[in-house]
């Protein structure tokens, strides 16, 4: 009865755990998504936002290809491409989108010709 | 009516056809010949399903493409014969009778009288994929005599058809064959004797033969000899074993044989006369 | 006829694996009604809820072409060919009536499809003529002949590969494949392999040519107002192709002899004259990865070339005049005559974006000789002729100009401006604003299908007027408010309020910062609300004020569009990031729930982060890609580490630089007003040693 219940107790912390996980990501003023070598497009985690959201962008000079990286916000059970830009080795790429309403926002890096041989950062943050 | 001239017809590098000429008038026909022979690859040019390389078929002295009542005179039943089959036997004769043209308040009386002559009547309300190979292809020979053809082209009727409906198909026929052409094309040659008036008999794209069935079967004449398995060595000259059969403990052999021989010769058979020709044994 | 309909019908209605897949698809089709209309319900974006209706229209083809080859096969499965060939006409007819029960099975969705676009129109309330055409169009064109090419194709497939399933089902993968973005990686291999675009171009060309769905599933670009779908002429071109095409070669099977071979004739005609067609599409709106896309096709061109900066290049001559006689069909043609000021020049140089084919310069006494590099036309001595003549076609990937719509922003150089201009800036990343310092008289006629909309006064596409830059726009386009224009069906229009309150917004700035000269009176300028989209690949564009009107991606309120006038007036530097955050400041728009307000900023740490990083800027001044790929193993870690130290330092140093100066200093307004300047100023003083110098004084003066 006590490991049944412990295990309900665990099973519920978790529970509250990945909802405040998912509460925080979604809220958070700005999140950031790093592209290794040997990974595909990466997206970062979402945040919300009214007024638009800021982007930033790095493609590191170790990265073999250029990297594209796209501002994009959800329209419930997909994403939109709200700017992209393309980010030469070693340099960086910044814009902003004023697109108002809650909406939820994100960025993603996506290696040119399909790569998987860049190194990068990405960053969404609010407006 | 139906005229075939010079026709040739081949398939890539094989010609299939060699110069075939032809003259076909209101009876029925048999068109007989092994598996190979060309006899579907005919039938097909005749129907107009196939152009011939060379030569044409004419139909009442107009070459068949250009004819504008040939379609409206033509019966086909092709080797193969399907329908849809998520129809009714009626509902598929209702949809035959539309592509032929057959005017709407005649077709309930030309689909009964079809279905009737191949004794699928009750099964008019049945699907298609309820019926029977040998319902179907009775089917087939009602959609060919469908609209009252004046031409009839069977290639292969009677095939997976049982005894009973093989007696009616010939039935059929003979019900049908008034002021009408049928051909029928068949390797089985009791059909032909049983139906037709003349009979054609085709070899590797050649006519061999063009004329009644008692022409062919005199062919045989003192040709056939029925003869105790030991006997059979003394036949002389060329000969064809036709058929080995026992009777009373002993086997005898039907022989062909081209020389007079000292034997007692038997009454040829259509098929006699017809392997006679194959065979080469004239 | 009527019965071989009704027995064609009957075999569908009666062939479970064809009958009970297409309720199915009715019954989700009517579920997934319900999805577009929530989504419409929660996010009010009528664009993005068509997307979603479009989305799945390959599947709805695909379906399609599955139901007519699987329906039309049975003739062949069932052997009746044959003997249907010697009835008269049997198998067309039979074709016919199948064509016809096909086209009844398609009917259901595609009306379905139409009723839910009527009902959602009613349901926004837009009211606008334009949208509803369009979206009747996109009915016709996504949801009527789209099924149709599904059905035309299944059917030819049948009549042509008979039943060979396993080559019709991988053509139809294949098919679909091509209508969806899995295209992106596979197109890039020719690429790889050859280092050239020209076979990507070619199997795009490919590709769009089987594009029947131009909104391909996998696209995640948005669908302007102004434009809307695509739906180009060239698109019902296509829409007709795979219809009788198709239809030619059903009808190959059906006849003989003469006929047949005059239906071969006729489909190679139809291949030939669709191809031709196709090719000279002209300006489309190519929306995906490829190297001649909306977005990637300028910053694809400008990064692969050596740049040269012409900014403060002097023309040495202005155009007075400009008449223009363009015709908008396929793409622009354009007549353009100027007057320039000075005529004893040698040399005389203009831009024209690479995209124009320039045909001929030519005076009053006839051709002149001009040399094209790129954007830049360059012109021998006029012998003191003042007017010059440029004919030229030709397209630009993001500003298009076709009969669906026209965007052509009087910055953009798609008629010559005088001297060498930038028309991309790679550091910004977006267009180069180019607009003279000077206005000139415009005299301009265009003949297209649209009503443009033009910054100049005139009627019935003629305008004439003064002004620095030349804005056409036209689609679904309109004059929302008096002498405002933007596309009706966005939710955020723009208000003459908005713009009064920008301009008031920013003059109490512009005293606030002490710099009233600076001043800018646009409150009462036309105003045009540009598509959203010109922002897509380009920071430059929020906001352009020229002489006599503005371009704006939007304008929601007051405040934020003073924020992007300003934005627009400024010049990022070096740090773009930086800008932001002044601006942020400067609008009092700083978020201060962020931990950075928790603690006031300890500057001598500022000052350490800033002297790091402007060592490891100077060790690494001199850095290249050349330099990189010559570096050990050991020299690249450690490059490595120091490039994502400075990074993350930078971020820092920005946030805190910004914080202290504009937000806690106590000589935060002077401070602002320094920055005003720097950015406003042309000098390449770097940011940082700016930010360093007012941190010491303000230290030191604490100390004092």
């Amino acid at each position: 009865m006590d490991k049944r219940l412990s295990r309900k107790m665990l099973i519920s912390l978790m529970m509250i755990m990945l909802i405040s996980v998912l509460a925080t990501s979604a809220y958070a003023a700005s999140q950031t998504v790093y592209i290794n070598k040997g990974d595909g497009p990466v997206q970062s985690a979402s945040i919300s936002a009214t007024n638009g959201a800021n982007y930033n962008g790095w493609n590191y000079s170790d990265s073999e290809h250029k990297l594209y990286i796209t501002l994009q916000w959800s329209t419930g059970s997909g994403w939109v491409d709200e700017r992209v830009s393309l980010m030469d080795i070693g340099s960086s790429a910044s814009g902003y989108s004023t697109l108002s309403g809650t909406r939820l926002w994100r960025v993603q890096l996506n290696p040119q010709y399909a790569y998987s041989d860049c190194h990068g950062k990405g960053t969404v943050s609010n407006r | 009516m139906i005229t075939v001239n010079n026709l040739s017809k081949s398939f890539g590098r094989k010609e299939v056809l060699h110069s075939v000429n032809l003259r076909l008038d209101a009876k029925v026909y048999g068109l007989l010949g092994a598996n190979g022979a060309g006899k579907t690859t005919l039938i097909r040019c005749m129907a107009g399903l196939y152009e011939p390389q060379q030569g044409e078929v004419l139909y009442h002295n107009e070459p068949i493409h250009k004819s504008k009542s040939f379609h409206q005179d033509l019966g086909y039943l092709p080797q193969a014969f399907g329908m849809f089959r998520e129809l009714t036997l009626y509902e598929m004769m209702e949809y035959i009778c539309s592509l032929k043209g057959i005017p709407r308040s005649k077709c309930t009386s030309e689909i009964t009288k079809a279905l009737t002559s191949v004794n699928l009547e009750d099964k008019a309300g049945d699907r298609i994929k309820t019926l029977s190979g040998g319902m179907v292809r009775r089917a087939g020979i009602a959609q060919a005599i469908l609209g009252d053809p004046k031409v009839i082209l069977l290639d292969e009727p009677t095939a997976g058809l049982d005894p009973s409906e093989r007696a009616r198909f010939k039935n059929t026929v003979s019900e049908l064959k008034q002021d009408r052409m049928i051909l029928i094309s068949t390797h089985i040659v009791e059909d032909v004797d049983a139906c037709c008036n003349s009979v054609i008999v085709i070899d590797e794209g050649r006519v061999l033969f063009n004329g009644s069935c008692e022409e062919l079967r005199n062919i045989a004449l003192n040709k056939v000899y029925n003869i105790n398995e030991a006997d059979s060595d003394r036949i002389t000259g060329e000969k064809f074993i036709l058929k080995v059969s026992e009777m009373e403990g002993k086997i005898y052999h039907r022989i062909l044989a081209k020389e007079k021989q000292a034997y007692e010769s038997e009454k040829p058979t259509l098929e006699d006369g017809y392997m006679c020709l194959v065979k080469g044994i004239v | 006829m009527k019965k071989l309909y009704q027995a064609s019908l009957l075999v569908f209605l009666r062939s479970k694996n064809l009958s009970m897949p297409y309720f199915v698809l009715l019954a989700l089709t009517l579920a997934y009604f319900g999805f577009c209309f929530n989504n419409y319900l929660q996010y009010r974006e009528i664009f993005s809820t068509l997307i979603w209706l479009v989305r799945p229209c390959i599947f709805f083809i695909v379906f399609f072409i599955y139901l007519s080859y699987e329906l039309t096969i049975k003739m062949y499965d069932h052997n009746m060919v044959e003997y249907l060939t010697t009835y008269k006409h049997g198998l067309w007819k039979t074709y016919a009536a199948i064509i016809v029960c096909l086209l009844t099975i398609i009917a259901l969705p595609s009306i379905m499809f139409f009723v839910f676009i009527l009902f959602i129109y009613c349901y926004i309330d837009v009211q606008y003529l334009p949208f509803l055409i369009h979206l009747m169009k996109l009915s016709v064109l996504y949801f009527g002949l789209s099924f149709v090419t599904g059905i035309m194709l299944g059917t030819a497939m049948a009549a042509k590969l008979k039943t060979k399933r396993l080559v019709v089902y991988s053509l139809t993968v294949i098919f679909m494949l091509l209508n969806t973005t899995f295209t992106d990686v596979p197109f890039r291999v020719p690429y790889l392999l050859f280092n050239s675009y020209r076979t990507e171009r070619m199997l795009y060309y490919f590709k769009d040519f089987l594009t029947v769905v131009p909104h391909e599933l996998g696209n995640n670009f948005s669908v302007v107002p102004i434009y809307g779908f695509p739906m180009e002429p060239v698109r019902w071109i296509l829409a007709g192709f795979w219809i009788l095409f198709p239809l030619t070669l059903i009808l190959t099977e059906c006849f003989n002899r003469k006929t047949k071979k005059a239906l071969m004739a006729t489909s190679c005609l139809i291949v030939l004259l669709g191809a031709g067609l196709f090719s000279v599409r002209g300006s489309v709106l190519l929306m995906d990865m490829r190297v001649d896309s909306y977005p990637f096709a300028d910053p694809f061109y400008y990064q692969d070339r050596p740049r040269e900066d012409y900014s403060g290049y002097e023309a040495g001559f202005m155009i007075e005049e400009y008449k223009m006689d363009l015709t908008i069909s396929n793409e622009l043609h354009a007549e353009v005559e100027v007057t320039i000021d000075n005529p004893d020049l040698d040399r005389y140089e203009f831009t024209l974006y690479h995209g124009y084919i320039l045909k001929s310069v030519r005076t009053e006494d006839g051709e002149l000789p001009f040399t094209r590099q790129g954007d830049y036309i360059s012109i021998g001595s006029l012998n003191g002729a003042d007017r010059l003549t440029f004919k030229y076609y030709g397209k630009s990937p993001k500003y298009y100009a076709n009969r669906q719509a026209i965007a052509l922003p009087g910055y953009f150089a798609y008629y010559p401006k005088p001297g060498r201009m930038n028309i991309w800036d790679p550091e910004r990343y977006g267009y180069v604003i180019n607009t003279s310092p000077n206005e000139s008289i415009y005299t301009v006629h265009i003949r297209s299908n649209l009503e443009v909309f033009c910054n100049l006064a005139g009627s019935d596409n003629s305008f004439h007027g003064k002004s620095n830059g030349l804005s056409l726009l036209a689609g679904m386009y309109d004059e929302v408010a008096e002498n405002i224009y933007a596309e009706p069906v966005r939710e955020d229009l723009p208000q003459r309020a908005y713009i009064r309150e920008a301009e008031e917004i920013l003059i109490d700035l512009f005293h606030r910062l002490e710099r009233p000269e600076a001043i800018l009176h646009f409150a009462d300028k036309k105003f045009f609300q540009v598509p959203r989209s010109f922002t897509l690949n380009s920071n430059t564009e929020h906001v352009v004020v020229m002489s006599d009107h503005i371009t704006a991606d939007s304008c929601n309120n007051g405040p934020e569009l003073a924020k992007s006038i300003m934005e627009s007036i400024l010049k990022p530097k070096s740090s773009i990031r930086f800008m932001w955050e002044y601006l942020d400041y400067l609008f009092n728009r700083q978020d201060e729930t962020d931990p950075l307000f928790q603690n006031s900023v300890d500057l001598n740490i500022l000052l350490q982060e800033i002297d790091e990083l402007q060592f490891l800027a100077a060790k690494y001044s001199d850095m290249d890609r050349e330099k990189y790929l010559n570096m050990n193993e050991q020299e690249r870690k450690a490059y490595n580490a120091a490039q994502n130290r400075m990074l993350d330092t930078n971020v820092k140093v920005d946030d805190k630089a910004a914080k202290y100066l504009f937000y806690e200093s106590p000589r935060k307004e002077e401070n602002l007003r320094i920055f005003f300047d720097f950015f406003t100023s042309e000098s390449d003083e770097d940011y940082l040693e700016l930010v360093e110098k007012i941190v010491r004084e303000e230290l030191e003066h604490d100390h004092s």
